[in-house]
């Protein structure tokens, strides 16, 4: 197989690698989102496996238990680990990065409570938050070393699973500056990151290292909104004849694009980072965080942007309009693809709006 | 022998007129005397103000107030012509679009003037915004926000245990972080004031504050036992809400001492607030704020009265703490007071726990549950707390409108639900 193929086998079979893992006798640790240290399961010795939405299957036990407003990746993760589908892992880690994860954390325990015999891993729930502040900072410290202490492995080993996850980051700067450059299709992009958070790491390695060259299309687009539990909108925008070369969303380029600090020491630079470094819907303040996606819409050269709002968004939509103004003043065109269904998002209206904003770009 | 409760008690007259002329009141100090005043959550420490001798302007309070008037349809097209989108958050929100509206002569009681600083806790993902785009609003005002750590576990009746064992509920990293907040706010309140934090002021009001949470449980037994219900829910809300926003004051305690005795005497009097008292409900969720005539909608065809809310008793369960006699206990037992309020009413098991006890202690015969729409912070332990419901044999009937949002409420419908409610699962 290609590279690329390689990580789109591993995209569509995202637990393979961690149940060939566990096969061979390693633990296995899951997490949700972009905020845990994969450095600290990995220095447990344990295989870390990113568990994310999938909106292709149903949600019979969110039917059930979860209120219709939860966000369709909550509902999905709700299912896959209530349901037992995740159970090549010994433990699940959530972060409080996002309320929705905070809430599926409770509700599974609730789950647990009211139907005893439902058998899905141990669910951990790891306490960062997004504040910039000292005290903050001291707080989500404390909750790293507490995860670390759970976890186990020795100093030796977080700073050799810093390094490798560095690493990783330094391939995906690579990739992203090959698809700036317009020989990397977006979709490769999504590919490629969501594979790095469910393979090996040296496999991973291998893949991205056998990536040929593409030709991506000349017109360049962001996109900018919820996180992207699968390549739809970045397959959509190349076949109406742009590229995604950059995105601002939870768990996309923003999640790696700081290295952390190897010279400090280990848990206080994992704790500052997933504190300040991955940016979640709730890293604050505003100002700070417009600023920093302004900068890759510069850096990426990106001609227009595409705002992605979920069904029951209750956060994003309050900074749209204030966005709208900046690029407007940029003289940026952007779309709204506002109230977009998870499961079923009505595609045929996605691509009147893309193609409506991608002529727009044209003019 | 029965006689029908008087529409408005006593107690209810008074603690309104007290609401109001305490708001007129600030309003010109404000205005006249350039005081500084507080809008805060109402899920933060406002005791930290109230021992300075700052107003605090609670937001849901103010959102309340505006929806009760009938002016929320016209702040939510404030809110669409901003740009805001019709699914955001509306409860946190209101107060907001009043400011944004610029009118003190369409606004409650003159309007929120330009406080001295805004005080959110960041429990959700979007609070933050609503706290900076309000700041903006306002041309620049602090916002002191507070972190909002999280429980690994949700143990068993909280509102026992977080009475005295509060480190262990409470957990006792969370509990040194938020006294560090804390501490961090008092010392802020006291730059932007130029006043201090009055030590022994403060103590006198964490005392006050469990002597009313104890005088609210003695009410809360009192209305729970007696058959029939002698006050309706409405009259519960109004005199159980205006200590809460007031709690640590005098005004707060001497208040309940009255509700009380009123309770006493109409129960003694055999008075009842739906003469015909057939079937008990909980009103499960945020108050209709908008429509709390709602309440009192099927007693006179079912004899289904509301005899419960989470309002009712929560100063009582979510309040109190006590604390040993040294000062820096006394800030402790208050940071474990707000850090878990969110779980205690929305978040199954504390939420579903909670309410199936009150339940029980009431004889609920049914439930009747607000899942807000749009305001999903409000609905997102509903469905479980639901199954808790019925599972423990209290039959439960949902209602998606939203708690300030007149534009979504369509009353025949919603009419129309709970009849069939009351007549297929609590008659039939």
């Amino acid at each position: 197989m290609s590279g690329l193929a390689n990580l789109q086998a591993a995209c569509a079979q995202p637990l393979a690698a961690a149940i060939a893992a566990r096969a061979a006798g390693q633990r296995v640790v899951a997490y949700l989102g972009s905020s845990v240290p994969v450095e600290l399961i990995r220095a447990s010795g344990a295989f870390a496996l990113q568990l994310a939405g999938d909106p292709v299957h149903e949600t019979p036990l969110s039917d059930l238990y979860l209120d219709p407003e939860y966000d369709g990746e909550i509902r999905s993760l709700f299912d896959q680990i209530g349901a037992g589908a995740c159970n090549v892992a010994d433990l699940i880690v959530i972060p409080r990065s996002a309320n929705g994860l905070l809430y599926l954390y409770y509700s599974l325990l609730e789950l647990r409570r009211l139907e005893p015999g439902r058998d899905f891993p141990e669910l951990l729930l790891y306490d960062v938050l997004n504040t910039p502040n000292w005290a903050t900072a001291r707080y989500v410290l404390g909750r790293t070393r507490a995860l670390h202490e759970r976890l186990g492995g020795t100093p030796d080993q977080l700073r050799r699973a810093i390094e490798q996850a560095n690493a990783v980051r330094g391939a995906l700067h690579a990739l992203d500056a090959r698809r700036r450059a317009g020989r990397l299709l977006g979709s490769s992009w999504w590919s490629a990151l969501r594979a790095s958070r469910v393979m090996a790491p040296g496999d991973w390695f291998d893949a991205v290292e056998a990536l040929a060259s593409e030709t991506a299309p000349a017109r360049r687009l962001m996109l900018k909104g919820f996180g992207q539990d699968t390549p739809a909108l970045f397959l959509l925008a190349e076949s109406l004849g742009a590229n995604v070369v950059a995105d601002d969303y939870p768990g996309g380029t923003r999640s790696v694009h700081t290295l952390v600090d190897e010279a400090a020491e280990p848990l206080a630079a994992l704790a500052e980072h997933y504190q300040l470094r991955v940016p979640t819907v709730r890293s604050t303040p505003q100002a700070r965080e417009d600023a920093a996606w302004l900068a890759l819409l510069d850096a990426s050269t990106s001609q227009a942007v595409l705002f992605y709002q979920e069904e029951f968004d209750d956060t994003l939509g309050w900074d749209y309009p204030a966005q709208q103004a900046l690029l407007a003043a940029r003289g940026i065109p952007q779309a709204l693809l506002g109230r977009q269904s998870y499961r079923s998002p009505d595609q045929v209206a996605q691509r009147r709006v893309l193609g409506d904003l991608l002529e727009r770009m044209s003019a | 022998m029965t006689a029908p409760t008087p529409t408005r008690l006593a107690s209810t007259l008074a603690a309104n007129a007290h609401q109001k002329a305490e708001f007129q009141a600030f309003r010109r100090r404000v205005l006249e005397q350039g005081e500084p005043y507080v809008i805060a959550d109402a899920v933060a420490p406002h005791e930290i103000l109230h021992a300075m001798d700052i107003h605090v302007t609670p937001v849901v309070w103010y959102s309340a107030i505006i929806a009760a008037k009938q002016l929320s349809p016209h702040y939510f097209a404030q809110m669409d012509a901003c740009g805001f989108h019709d699914r955001l958050p509306r409860y946190t929100s209101l107060p907001l679009m009043s400011t944004l509206d610029g009118d003190p002569e369409r606004a409650p009681y003159g309007g929120l003037p330009k406080p001295m600083m805004i005080l959110s806790r960041y429990r959700d993902d979007y609070g933050q915004r609503i706290s900076q785009l309000w700041a903006q609003a306002y041309g620049g005002v602090p916002v002191f926000g507070l972190d909002a750590s999280s429980s690994a576990s949700l143990g068993p009746r909280w509102w026992e245990r977080g009475l005295r064992d509060w480190e262990s509920v409470y957990e006792t990293h969370r509990l040194d972080f938020q006294v560090e907040q804390l501490e961090g706010l008092i010392r802020t309140a006291e730059t932007l004031s130029g006043r201090s934090f009055d030590q022994l002021e403060f103590l006198r009001q964490m005392h006050r504050i469990n002597r009313a949470g104890e005088l609210v449980a003695e009410i809360r037994d009192l209305i729970a036992r007696a058959r029939p219900l002698p006050v309706p829910l409405t009259e519960q809300l109004a005199n159980v809400m205006a200590p809460t926003w007031n709690r640590g004051s005098a005004w707060s305690v001497s208040h309940l001492e009255a509700f009380r005795d009123e309770i006493k005497a109409l129960i003694e009097a055999g008075a009842a607030a739906c003469p015909n008292e057939k079937l008990r409900l909980l009103w499960v969720g945020n108050g209709l704020w908008f429509n709390t005539a709602f309440y009192r909608a099927f007693e006179e065809k079912y004899g289904a009265v509301f005899v419960w809310s989470m309002y009712s008793n929560f100063l009582s369960d979510g309040y109190r703490r006590y604390f040993d006699e040294e000062p820096g206990q006394a800030l402790r037992a208050l940071a474990s007071r707000h850090i878990s309020m969110n779980e205690q009413l929305h978040v199954p098991p504390w939420m579903a726990d909670w309410i199936v006890e009150q339940a029980r202690a009431y004889g609920a015969d049914g439930a009747v549950m607000l899942v807000p729409t749009h305001d999903r912070m409000g609905s997102f332990g509903s469905r479980l707390t639901k199954v808790a419901l019925e599972r423990a044999g209290i039959p439960v009937v949902e209602l998606h409108a939203n708690m300030v949002d007149a534009r979504l409420w369509d009353g025949p419908a919603m009419t129309g639900t709970v009849e069939r409610f009351i007549e297929e699962r609590l008659m039939g």
